[in-house]
């Protein structure tokens, strides 16, 4: 067993290994070896995954992995009934979005290097779940990092791709910073950073204040590679990298990452009220915010970033007022359905060429039927109708929010899902039904349904998109998924919890969404109200919502323009030029007045560094003599 | 009398002293003006000019000079305590004079002792 | 009077190391009078030999206790041992980046391998003694083969700037260290740091504050050496102007050495002031990295930017002395260590990268190279994320230890600002690796270094960075092992 836990990660090492090695021989097997260690990853994964629900908990330490003194980070697995679901969604997703992309990337001049990428992140994001410290999720969090920044920046060569490389990894780096101060806390107050070392004490060890500090830290790391406000901005850009790594990377498995690190802290977070309301506030306001900039889009791959970000807002939702388990539950479902959703834009796109705008779509279910019939179940499934994954997660997380008392994100949540309905059915009428806008173009284009080989895995998922939440559905009493995470991550207890009538709380929930399915359809397939009326009607509000707020420009002027003044006019023109040289200039003075005193002692021109030196004999020999004085 | 007074007595009269036999010296000495006398002093060697370039030799025998020089000097105190030393005084000398004498050999082979 | 009683054949066991050093320099010196022109790489060869065998020697001599030698001026301990075997990695790998850069530049003379082999063993000195003559003598001797070869590249103007600069300012340092030793000894009586040390546990409120005044005075010498603000100055000329390879056994070997004699002069000599001397590297280490790392944003060069990035490594590594516990010290050891793969990795793929004259590394030229050369792109992306602290590498678990020892001694806000610091370091790094990957493959003309050593060397460096970023214990449970005060 131990071997076998061993397994599930080192199988996408060795495909990584032969594909980055030997790339120039495997070339077009590539994706073949690739796809297949993911597979064998998984078939490994299935037997412990199936033993974990039978109750048992797996933590191998495989070798001391960094010594400290009086105690030591091991190399250890844990699977445990988080890590597993996880651990389910990682590795299946993930084959899937493998097998897709033979097809997708096919020709690509960079088919080998993609395939090192894609299986190097796999490694990393199964080290990330399956580490048993918060120093190797740490690694697989740096290392997830370090590969959605080279598959961002796949496609070199388009300027805007290797930039939105760069953005994504300095933004992270930003929350990478809070992570690590976060876990050298852990580090101080426990002398440990292993799980099984933290969690059982953190009631001896904390107090509130110390939790909160830690989980706010940690937090930010979160929030960077989750894509919450305000470190968002990269997320929208990562869109530039090839469609399937959005999908595997951007939508279903590594920015799920920070709700799984916050669902596996769930002991502190327990503890810090504060930190908890941040991280649901937070949630919250990006789960809107999102929504509200995916109403105006044109572009499908933003359109479907933006509700990306507004999906995770809902799992950060859902751990921040304590209903982990429904935290993670969505994150299950919507890897299902996003990545789904990605899979068919990228469907799309590989027939359109790249294109990507609605305003050249329209009409594709003609051409596209399977892809159009999987759009529409994702879709439901995002929208939140019943019987489809996404209803059940999304209630779960509502009504969580409502009985953990918080009302008004309740109220956000429900506003936010009536806007999802609306922006993916609009989506979903604009590109697949209606007319064809551009006459002539699918013609010329050659427009056609994707092979097989990329229309099988999305009729996996698409599958999964429906059953996948009714794991979610009362059973004999209790919730499977429920009961199953609380195992690892127990619902928040809280004194005076609400009690409201389910089936009214789901109803409701329906509704929302069948209301904006509705507001949709009558807007784009009846053009009852025409969407460029509205546009007009509320003109400031559309052009603020269409240039994403300004956030982007908001950032370049108030935080990198700065940054740059910073450097260049107080450290190069201040500091060096006139405080230095102004420096240099009068102590040259006040030696010559010396010299002039002592001329026998001055021997000549002394270099400009040695005053950097002198200056710093004076301060420090100063600041000295003040201090005891 | 304090032994402050003492102190400040012997300084006024020293520097009384001194500043005498500067200025006797100045009104009492004869002075006459002579080439020889204000010209550069070179160890005997006629003066050609006053900017005059030294070749580099110069200073490589002046370098290897100091070297060995040094090291003789540094025989001295040894073969004083030569006895107490013993067996590990010789080693250290014979290190000490190998480190040497390799220095000797790279010097003259690299011809710092050749003239020209 | 018996000297027998104060020494005896075992102080020169205790300093083997150096001793065979100084034998193979002795011998490149003679060897290379006799060599022909044509075949001056076998001095190469020879201090490569010299280099390996002392370190054999060191790592046979690694935990045999702490031994005293000549009357308690040299001290063989384990942590000095470690730092032996940190210049010798250098300097074998320094060697392998020469023997082809040295026949392309022209200055292929057997001076240039004694010269590293002496100064290598001024710094092993440097590393195992806590006697502060002791130290002024070998930072002087180190220092003067560090000046010659800065200069060595004659025909470049650059390179005899440098080695004027450095030569003038290291001189102008030594006299502050010399100052700061004599006043030492005037108030205690000792150029001993135990005797110090225990003198100034028991002295009087005014000897205790001239002390800290001399050991101020002696502290600016040592972070000339490691290069802490504001006594860094030297650095990015040094290293832009020194032939590239002896840049990149500067910026690690006397570093190494320097750090040690450091932490020997605080922790051990300075413990009675332990209070002011922490809060004094506290702000020198938060200025020098700051200091490092927003000027490095600014540069062109990738010489010059492993210049600037060197001083902020100095100051990561003061943090770690800053924390003032066994955990900082032996942080600081691993850093070095790793340091030296990433570092002498970076040196290598800009003397990769270099034309004739040692000219042509601009940061610009990077660019493609990772389609051209993969593996050496792959081996730059790694040090490039090594020196930014991006697990899984070396580079990572270094900095880590030394920000959760300031933790541990609770400097948060030395730690935060380290952390920060890293984040902006990313920053200039990651520029490296963006025009490496990101900026097209078109442009193919690339003059390069051609040479075997040298791409095994890269080699060496990328898979000593993932190797002990990956398996730290064995190098870290040594190198805390290794501290012994």
């Amino acid at each position: 067993m131990k071997t076998l836990v061993l397994l599930i990660i080192i199988w996408p090492l060795i495909g990584f290994l032969i594909n980055g090695l030997f790339g120039k021989w495997t070339k077009n097997y590539a994706g073949i070896i690739a796809a297949s260690a993911l597979g064998l990853s998984f078939l490994s994964a299935v037997y412990p995954i199936w033993q974990v629900i039978l109750g048992n908990i797996y933590d191998y330490v495989y070798f001391t992995w960094m010594p400290l003194g009086k105690f030591s980070v091991p190399f250890g697995l844990r699977i445990d009934s988080l890590s597993a679901v996880m651990l389910f969604v990682v590795t299946f997703v993930s084959w899937m979005i493998h097998i897709y992309s033979n097809g997708y990337m096919k020709g690509d001049p960079g088919y080998a290097r993609y395939f090192t990428y894609l299986n190097l992140f796999v490694f990393s994001m199964l080290l990330l779940i399956l580490g048993d410290s918060y120093l190797l999720m740490f690694v697989g969090w740096e290392g997830v990092g370090l590969c959605s920044y080279l598959l961002i920046g796949f496609w070199y060569d388009k300027k805007t791709a290797s930039d939105a490389g760069e953005k994504a990894f300095v933004v992270n780096r930003i929350g990478d910073a809070g992570f690590i101060i976060g876990v050298l806390f852990i580090l101080f107050n426990f002398h440990s950073v292993t799980y099984a070392d933290v969690f059982p004490f953190v009631h001896q060890v904390l107090t509130p204040e110390t939790a909160t500090i830690i989980g706010l830290a940690l937090f930010l790391g979160a929030m960077g590679k989750s894509a919450q406000f305000p470190l968002y901005i990269w997320l929208t850009d990562a869109m530039e990298g090839p469609t399937p790594v959005s999908s595997l990377i951007h939508a279903a498995t590594m920015v799920t990452a920070g709700v799984y690190m916050v669902a596996r802290s769930n002991a502190i977070y327990d503890m810090s009220p504060i930190a908890m309301e941040v991280v649901a506030s937070v949630g919250a306001f990006t789960a809107f915010y999102a929504a509200t900039m995916a109403l105006t889009h044109k572009d499908i791959k933003r359109i479907l970033a933006y509700s990306t970000l507004s999906q995770l807002g809902y799992m950060f939702i859902g751990v921040g007022v304590g209903v982990y388990w429904a935290g993670i539950f969505h994150l299950m479902t919507h890897a299902f359905f996003k990545g789904l959703l990605f899979l068919g834009a990228g469907a799309v796109m590989h027939s359109m060429r790249g294109l990507l705008s609605t305003d050249l779509m329209g009409g594709l279910k003609k051409k596209m039927p399977q892809t159009a019939i999987l759009m529409v179940i994702a879709s439901l499934a995002i929208a939140g109708i019943p019987p489809f994954a996404g209803f059940f997660s999304k209630d779960a997380i509502l009504a969580g929010a409502l009985e953990m008392g918080h009302p008004i994100i309740w109220i956000v949540g429900e506003v936010t899902a009536f806007m999802t309905a609306f922006y993916m059915f609009r989506f979903v009428f604009t590109v697949f039904y209606g007319e064809e806008k551009v006459p002539n173009l699918y013609h010329e284009l050659h427009v056609h349904e994707a092979p097989k080989v990329m229309t099988i895995p999305m009729w996996v998922l698409g599958v999964l998109s429906i059953i996948g939440g009714w794991v979610g559905l009362h059973v004999s009493g209790e919730i499977p998924i429920e009961a199953f995470i609380a195992r690892t991550a127990p619902t928040l207890e809280v004194a005076n919890e609400a009690h409201y009538s389910e089936a009214f709380l789901m109803g409701f929930s329906a509704c929302v969404g069948l209301l904006g399915i509705f507001t949709a359809w009558v807007i784009y397939i009846k053009k009852w109200i025409t969407a460029e009326s509205i546009a007009n009607t509320f003109k400031p509000i559309y052009t603020l919502l269409a240039n994403t707020y300004y956030v982007d420009e908001f950032v370049y002027f108030f935080i990198v323009k700065p940054f740059w003044w910073v450097s260049e006019f107080f450290l190069w023109k201040i500091v060096d030029v006139k405080i230095i040289d102004g420096g240099v200039d009068l102590f040259g003075w006040i030696s010559k007045r010396i010299g002039w005193l002592f001329r026998t002692l001055q021997t000549g021109f002394v270099s400009h560094y040695a005053y950097w030196i002198s200056i710093g004999v004076m301060l420090l020999t100063g600041w000295y003599l003040v201090r005891i004085i | 009398m304090a032994n402050w007074f003492i102190a400040f007595i012997a300084l006024v009269l020293l520097f009384v002293i001194f500043a005498g036999m500067v200025i006797a010296a100045k009104y009492l000495a004869p002075r006459e003006y002579d080439k020889e006398k204000y010209d550069l002093y070179e160890c005997g060697v006629p003066m050609v000019s006053e900017f005059r370039y030294f070749n580099i030799r110069f200073y490589i025998i002046a370098i290897m000079f100091t070297l060995f020089d040094i090291e003789a000097i540094f025989m001295y105190p040894w073969a004083v305590y030569f006895e107490e030393l013993g067996i590990l005084g010789v080693i250290e000398m014979g290190l000490f004079i190998i480190m040497v004498f390799v220095g000797w050999i790279y010097a003259y082979k690299k011809g710092a002792l050749v003239w020209e | 009077m018996n000297f027998l009683a104060y020494y005896s054949i075992n102080d020169l066991i205790a300093i083997a190391p150096q001793l065979i050093l100084t034998i193979f320099g002795f011998i490149v010196t003679l060897v290379d009078l006799w060599l022909p022109k044509t075949e001056k790489s076998a001095n190469a060869f020879i201090a490569l030999m010299g280099f390996i065998l002392a370190g054999i020697v060191s790592v046979m001599m690694f935990d045999s206790g702490t031994t005293s030698a000549f009357v308690g001026m040299i001290v063989t301990d384990n942590a000095s041992l470690f730092i032996d075997l940190v210049i010798i990695i250098a300097g074998i790998l320094a060697i392998a980046m020469s023997v082809n850069f040295v026949d392309r530049e022209d200055i292929n003379i057997g001076e240039y391998y004694s010269i590293i082999l002496f100064s290598s063993v001024a710094m092993m000195f440097f590393a195992s003694t806590y006697n502060l003559i002791v130290m002024f003598i070998s930072v002087e001797t180190l220092s003067i083969g560090m000046y010659i070869l800065t200069g060595f590249l004659k025909n470049k103007s650059e390179s005899i700037e440098a080695a004027m600069k450095y030569f003038i300012l290291g001189s102008f340092a030594s006299g502050f260290l010399v100052l700061g030793i004599g006043i030492m000894y005037g108030l205690f009586g000792s150029v001993d740091l135990n005797v110090i040390s225990a003198s100034l546990t028991k002295a009087a409120a005014i000897y205790k504050a001239l002390g800290i005044l001399a050991f101020m005075l002696i502290f600016i010498a040592f972070g000339f050496k490691i290069a802490a603000f504001p006594f860094h100055a030297w650095t990015p000329d040094v290293y832009a102007g020194a032939p590239t390879p002896m840049s990149a056994f500067m910026s690690v070997a006397p570093k190494a050495a320097a750090i040690l004699a450091l932490m020997r002069l605080l922790v051990v000599g300075m413990h009675p002031i332990q209070i002011e001397w922490t809060q004094m590297l506290w702000i020198i280490a938060a200025v020098t990295m700051t200091f490092g790392n927003t000027v490095a944003l600014w540069q062109k060069d990738l010489k010059r930017l492993l210049g600037y990035s060197s001083i902020s490594h100095a100051g990561y590594m003061l943090v770690g002395i800053t924390a003032a516990n066994s955990l900082g010290y032996g942080a600081v050891l691993f850093y070095l260590f790793g340091y030296l793969f990433m570092n002498l990795g970076a040196f290598s793929v800009a003397e990769f990268i270099s034309k004739k004259g040692d000219t042509n590394t601009e940061i610009a030229n990077l660019k493609g190279i990772a389609y051209k050369y993969p593996l050496i792109g792959a081996a730059m992306l790694i040090f490039m994320f090594s020196l930014a602290g991006v697990p899984p590498t070396v580079g990572f678990i270094g900095k880590y230890y030394l920000f959760s020892a300031a933790v541990q001694s609770h400097l948060y806000w030395l730690a935060i600002i380290g952390v920060i610091n890293s984040a902006i370091s990313a920053y200039f790094y990651l520029n490296v690796v963006v025009t490496m990957y990101m900026k097209g493959d078109t442009e193919g003309e690339f003059s390069i270094l051609n040479s075997g050593l040298l791409k095994t060397t890269i080699l060496i460096g990328a898979v000593g960075t993932i190797i002990f970023g990956i398996f730290p214990s064995y190098i870290l449970s040594i190198a805390l092992h290794s501290i012994a005060f």
